[in-house]
């Protein structure tokens, strides 16, 4: 089968789009659902697919309802076709008992313009099936449409077996009912259909693309969806702590950009430290959990590393790793400066409040670049560097550590990790060390117990997610405002 | 005769009225008692919660979005966009209407709908044990009338 790529540029299609220049399009029926074929632009106008004995071959033919009105007709219309001048219409049709009045079939092909030209027309004195051939000499595109009508009676008619001469030309992604406009450009014009415009050639229409002027870029894919999420850590691994999650608390939102291949060009990451609660100086990376991902096509800019013991390659990332790893800093005091008294930044009601800092930090992707699907982003990896030891990371719960990871401390204290068994982070009865919420997290006061400030995260925990799977969010009874941190008003 | 029954009906008037403050007493004494031990089960700690060793601790759930392509003899391709009902975008990129495809996105937890948009077509599907299953087939009434 050949295939015609079309795909101009500045004004006409902008679909990336293939045609079979197979010369002929079959209609049997035998999808058995009016839906079906619906949804490949055949319009139904009172009429039906329905199998049976009336079937006029194999198991379902196009059927009419009563045909007992001169002025209310019975209708099927093609998709758009495209003909070069050549070629036959094919049909089969019969009705299946004659009473009333008078019972008639006419056939018209239409041009785009909206002329309709008769081709056949048939008035029935009996039930035979007929079995009819008509040349089709215009060329361009056209539909054709059967037209059944009567008067008074319960005759119904029926259609089979219909071949459509030329090339299907109908564009399904404009349906409406199967009314779909054609795709323009088969006659070597342009122009027409949806009059789509894709001034940068890239095959993805002007409307939909995002940066309509760069052939490199089109989409921009944000996770989370809406604002920010929020990484909430306990930082006394593999000690328990005292469960206020707010030892670090980093808002983050990835913007990733991707091309017409839906492959990735980069990563805007924005990293907003709102809250140390903890006197260690950590730090924060985090990894794409592909380990089949290039890293000599990965550049990675806007980290912000002070304490000299982390080792990035000259790309940006992490040394020693298998998989991509992005530091982000390696000292939240030196993004979040401790304002002088108190335990840590932002905990405790009363102290100075410090801005949060907000990282940006930027990963290129060289051709070849990989799919959206391969980066991964939603499932990233993050992790805090206790007290700038690199061997001594904390991760969300079940989340693998990285290579750098010092394994001794698995099994130690409070922790029970079971890395042949996949499990990681959690102590004994089950507890994290981290959480990541999908949207922006208020977190509680320094030393409050987080079941104490989110009164349904107990609920949610015990119940493994199933009650309350919304328990960060602000709603009534949710929450003892009085146990979260409230930024300061003046 | 009749004096007796009226200090009988006293005293048994007397008795009822007795019996009814005993019985407030009793009640409130009960009501008191349970307030001051309202759900005496009450965790009081995070570390006091009963977990299951498989719960994940995510607000998110991995849902993976099945296109089935469109058997026709043209791939048009276009936008296809995966959001939420109400319109938070999870996916968007060009999706080839005959091809098959398999989108894993991670979404909220909450999330019981996902709406999937490819030109004019667009659905609101349910989210059924982590699968969405899209197809481009209209659900029209399938009559002659």
């Amino acid at each position: 089968m050949k295939k015609l790529i079309t795909n101009t540029s500045v004004i006409g299609v902008a679909l990336l789009l293939s045609v079979s220049l197979k010369a002929q399009v079959i209609q049997d029926f035998e999808s058995g659902t009016r839906n079906a074929e619906i949804a490949k632009c055949w319009m139904f106008q009172s009429t039906n697919i329905l199998g049976g004995s009336n079937a006029i071959t194999g198991q379902f033919s196009m059927r009419t309802g009563q045909m007992s009105s001169m002025t209310s007709k019975h209708t099927l219309i093609t998709p758009w076709m495209y003909l070069n001048g050549t070629g036959n219409l094919q049909f089969k049709h019969k009705i299946d008992v004659l009473n009333g009045a008078g019972k008639f079939l006419e056939v018209f092909i239409c041009d785009q313009n909206g002329n309709q030209t008769l081709i056949y027309s048939h008035t029935y004195a009996n039930t035979t099936v007929f079995d009819i051939n008509i040349p089709i000499t215009p060329s361009g595109y056209y539909q054709i449409c059967w037209n059944f009508f009567g008067s008074g009676g319960t005759t119904r008619g029926f259609l089979d077996d219909i071949i459509l001469p030329g090339i299907y030309a109908a564009d399904p992604s404009t349906n409406n009912g199967g009314n779909c406009s054609f795709i323009p450009g088969l006659d070597g014009g342009g122009g027409g259909g949806g009059g789509i415009s894709d001034a940068d050639g890239d095959g993805v229409p002007d409307d939909e693309d995002e940066y309509p002027n760069d052939p490199e870029r089109a989409y921009n894919i944000y996770f989370p969806s809406n604002g920010f999420g929020t990484l909430a850590f306990e930082d006394l691994w593999p000690a328990k702590g005292d469960y206020d999650f707010n030892d670090l608390v980093i808002d983050y939102r990835f913007k990733t950009v991707t091309n017409a291949q839906n492959q990735v060009v980069e990563i805007f990451n924005t990293l907003v430290t709102r809250a140390i609660g903890a006197s260690l100086e950590n730090g924060f990376g985090y990894q794409f959990p592909n380990q089949a991902l290039d890293q000599t096509i990965i550049t990675v800019s806007g980290y912000a590393l002070t304490e000299n013991f982390i080792s990035l390659g000259t790309n940006g990332l992490e040394l020693g790793q298998s998989k991509p790893t992005i530091i982000a800093f390696d000292n939240a005091f030196s993004r979040l400066p401790h304002p002088g008294s108190g335990i840590g930044v932002n905990t405790e009601p009363g102290k100075p409040y410090v801005q949060p800092d907000t990282l940006r930090l930027t990963i290129n992707f060289l051709a070849p670049r990989p799919a959206y699907a391969a980066v991964n982003v939603p499932n990233f990896n993050p992790f805090l560097i206790i007290n700038k030891e690199r061997g001594k990371e904390v991760h969300l719960p079940d989340y693998p550590p990285t290579d750098l990871a010092n394994s001794s401390f698995f099994g130690m204290w409070d922790d029970n990790s079971q890395p042949s068994a996949g499990r990681y982070y959690k102590t004994a009865g089950n507890l994290p060390w981290a959480i990541n919420i999908y949207e922006r997290f208020d977190y509680p006061n320094e030393k409050v117990d987080i079941i104490n400030a989110h009164l349904k995260f107990a609920d949610w925990a015990t119940s493994s997610g199933v009650l309350f799977p919304d328990w960060f969010k602000n709603l009534p009874g949710y929450r003892n405002n009085g146990n979260i941190y409230q930024v300061p008003s003046n | 005769m009749a004096l007796d029954l009226l200090i009988l009906d006293e005293y048994f008037y007397t008795m009822k009225k007795l019996s009814l403050i005993l019985l407030s007493i009793l009640a409130l004494t009960l009501v008191s008692c349970k307030k001051d031990n309202v759900n005496p089960d009450k965790p009081k700690s995070i570390e006091d919660l009963q977990i299951s060793a498989n719960f994940d601790w995510k607000t998110t759930q991995n849902v993976s979005v099945l296109i089935q392509g469109l058997q026709v003899p043209v791939s048009v391709s276009r936008t296809v966009y995966i959001a939420s009902p109400e319109g938070q975008e999870f996916y968007k990129g060009m999706q080839a209407i005959n091809a098959n495809m398999t989108y894993n996105l991670v979404v909220p937890a909450y999330l019981r709908e996902v709406k999937v948009s490819f030109g004019t077509i667009s659905k609101t599907l349910p989210i059924r044990n982590g699968i969405v299953a899209f197809d481009y087939i209209p659900d029209l009434p399938q009559t002659d009338n």
